[in-house]
């Protein structure tokens, strides 16, 4: 037990060693995650800035307020979707609420405290006292640094922790087969279980790398995120669910045409990226690319970060870990099987 | 007791028979030398004996040990040298050899004695993956050599260098002989092999032609130099095809 764990320990310091001073490495972990943010927030940014914004409402006052809804509705200008309570409404959403006493009492529009928040809060006060010219508007800020934005940030997060996962083991082990490193291993005391524990553990140094650079960036954005520990668990079926097909498609690969892997990593990983809800909500989209959007492993991972993350919900961040957990066991496990250093 | 012992040894790989019954008697000390044209079988012969390829029929000995039932055995007792080895390219050669140190349990002391054994003291602090040819394959020796081991597998070792680094490494496999560790070496070079070998087997289509000390063969088909040996045996077996 302890030569295994000095050979595992041996085998993840040579490893990280060797790929944390390439520059192709760094790339992947530091500034594609980097790359990823500002993309993510600027597409993010000029989606809310180029349509209605959506305008969540509770309205306690019935007919009167009903009224005062149909007004704001029939302006064009924003999209408004009642709601019962303040739980249903998306973090960081600009929202009214309309007092059983209106309109003796005062409209309360709650706004996150940023320029689009602002600017959503102005349009409002606008269209509400046009329609009443008593000021009959009372405005404040949500008390979040959080904005519809975090939740595309949470979607480079998911990228990044299943990137480097089936990169991570198909790279690394691409690079050690061309340089005959894999092949120097197998006749060495290193068993093939050893290789695979210190590979994943390789692959949890760069997501927790990535991951920390994300939430780095964002911080600097103005973007505050608190993670609950539970965040581990949907952090580590990343991992396992990637690093496992990186496995796979490792062992399925032909010695000497090793190179075949990256090809397909890379094949299976861009289109998940891209048909995922990383970026595009899948209520966005028409069926059937809705569904598609839903069962893609990368949107299932985001959403379980999205609600440990955003909306600091656990039951629901945990039931869309608990509909990845079972592939995450198998991928790991086939993947296990499959990287073999040696056929003895 | 032989270092090294097979008998009717069989591997394929689908319907292709890369070992075809090969049968060898290495004795424990002597350098012995694996000669044959690309795809003869030398590298698969090597990859059996370290315990990476599990072969299909025959039976096969290293240490006086069992292939494929004592292979954590064998692996502990014995370094190798694969073909064109690149080692960690990003970590120094003190590390890439202290890693193998931790790999088989060796102490940070018997790293230095090998990179004093080697010669490359002065390249310690150097990234492996700025070296020479030469410079590599003497780092990879020297990882060979970690663990103390009583065999050491050479596959190709010269391939590709120049002349002076490939006589700068004969030196070396003549002092690990001169310490009594069994070199089992295969070689597209047959001066290398003439001044190196104890013994030298020649293979074609996984099947051994030809095996005995340098001299002896020479002396045998009346040549000057092991290449005219070899071209000889090897172009009586292609004629024969």
């Amino acid at each position: 037990m302890r030569d295994s764990l000095r050979r595992i320990v041996a085998t993840l310091v040579a490893i990280t060693k060797d790929n944390l001073s390439n520059r192709i490495t760094l790339f992947f972990i530091i500034f594609f995650p980097i790359i990823l943010t500002l993309v993510f927030a600027l597409v993010g940014y000029s989606f809310i800035n180029s349509t209605i914004p959506t305008v969540y409402v509770i309205n306690s006052a019935e007919r009167e307020g009903n009224k005062l809804i149909n007004y704001i509705n029939a302006s064009g200008l924003v999209n408004l979707i009642e709601v019962n309570n303040i739980s249903q409404i998306p973090i960081g959403q600009t929202y009214v609420i309309i007092p059983n006493g209106y309109p003796k009492d005062r409209v309360e529009i709650y706004y996150s405290n940023d320029i689009i928040g602002e600017k959503v809060f102005m349009l409002l006060k606008y269209i509400i006292n046009s329609y009443n010219s008593n000021n009959i508007v009372n405005g404040e800020t949500i008390s979040t640094s959080l904005n519809p934005i975090s939740s595309l940030i949470i979607g480079a997060i998911g990228i990044a922790v299943s990137a480097n996962a089936l990169f991570g083991i198909t790279g690394v082990t691409i690079g050690y087969e061309r340089d005959k490193v894999l092949l120097r291993l197998a006749s060495s005391p290193l068993r093939n279980i050893e290789y695979l524990i210190a590979i994943v553990l390789y692959q949890l140094i760069l997501a927790t790398i990535s991951v920390l650079v994300i939430l780095f960036s964002s911080y600097i954005m103005g973007l505050k995120m608190t993670i609950s520990p539970i965040f581990i668990i949907p952090f580590l079926e990343g991992l396992f669910f990637f690093g496992g097909l990186g496995g796979i498609i490792v062992g399925l690969t032909p010695r000497g045409k090793i190179f075949l892997a990256n090809v397909v990593s890379n094949a299976l990983f861009f289109p998940l990226m891209f048909f995922s809800n990383a970026v595009i909500p899948s209520s966005a989209l028409p069926y059937p690319f809705s569904i598609i959007i839903n069962f893609n492993p990368i949107s299932i991972i985001n959403d379980a970060f999205r609600y440990l993350i955003l909306y600091n919900n656990i039951n629901d961040g945990l039931l869309y870990s608990f509909e990845i957990l079972p592939f995450s066991i198998i991928f790991i496990a086939l993947g296990a099987k499959l990287v073999k250093l040696r056929e003895v | 007791m032989f270092a090294i012992r097979t008998e009717n040894l069989k591997k394929r790989f689908g319907r292709f028979f890369a070992l075809n019954g090969v049968s060898i008697n290495v004795p424990m000390g002597k350098v012995y030398s694996l000669l044959g044209p690309n795809g003869a079988g030398k590298t698969t012969t090597v990859e059996v004996l370290n315990c990476i390829l599990k072969h299909d029929y025959g039976k096969v000995q290293v240490l006086g040990l069992e292939i494929p039932k004592d292979c954590k055995e064998i692996r502990k007792r014995t370094g190798v040298l694969p073909q064109e080895y690149n080692g960690f390219t990003d970590l120094t050669v003190k590390e890439n050899i202290e890693y193998f140190a931790k790999i088989y349990g060796d102490s940070k002391d018997h790293v230095k004695d090998i990179m004093r054994l080697i010669n490359i003291e002065d390249l310690k602090d150097k990234k492996f993956g700025k070296l020479s040819g030469g410079q590599k394959r003497k780092v990879g020796i020297a990882c060979a050599l970690v663990g103390n081991p009583e065999i050491i597998f050479l596959d190709e070792p010269t391939l590709g260098l120049d002349p002076l680094a490939r006589r700068n490494l004969w030196e070396i496999i003549k002092d690990l002989r001169k310490n009594g560790i069994t070199i089992f070496m295969t070689t597209h070079y047959m001066e290398e092999a003439e001044v190196l070998s104890d013994i030298v087997a020649i293979i074609d289509k996984g099947v051994i032609i030809e095996e005995g000390n340098p001299k002896d063969i020479i002396g045998k088909l009346k040549v000057g130099n092991l290449e005219e040996a070899y071209i000889t045996i090897i172009g009586d077996t292609s004629n024969e095809r």
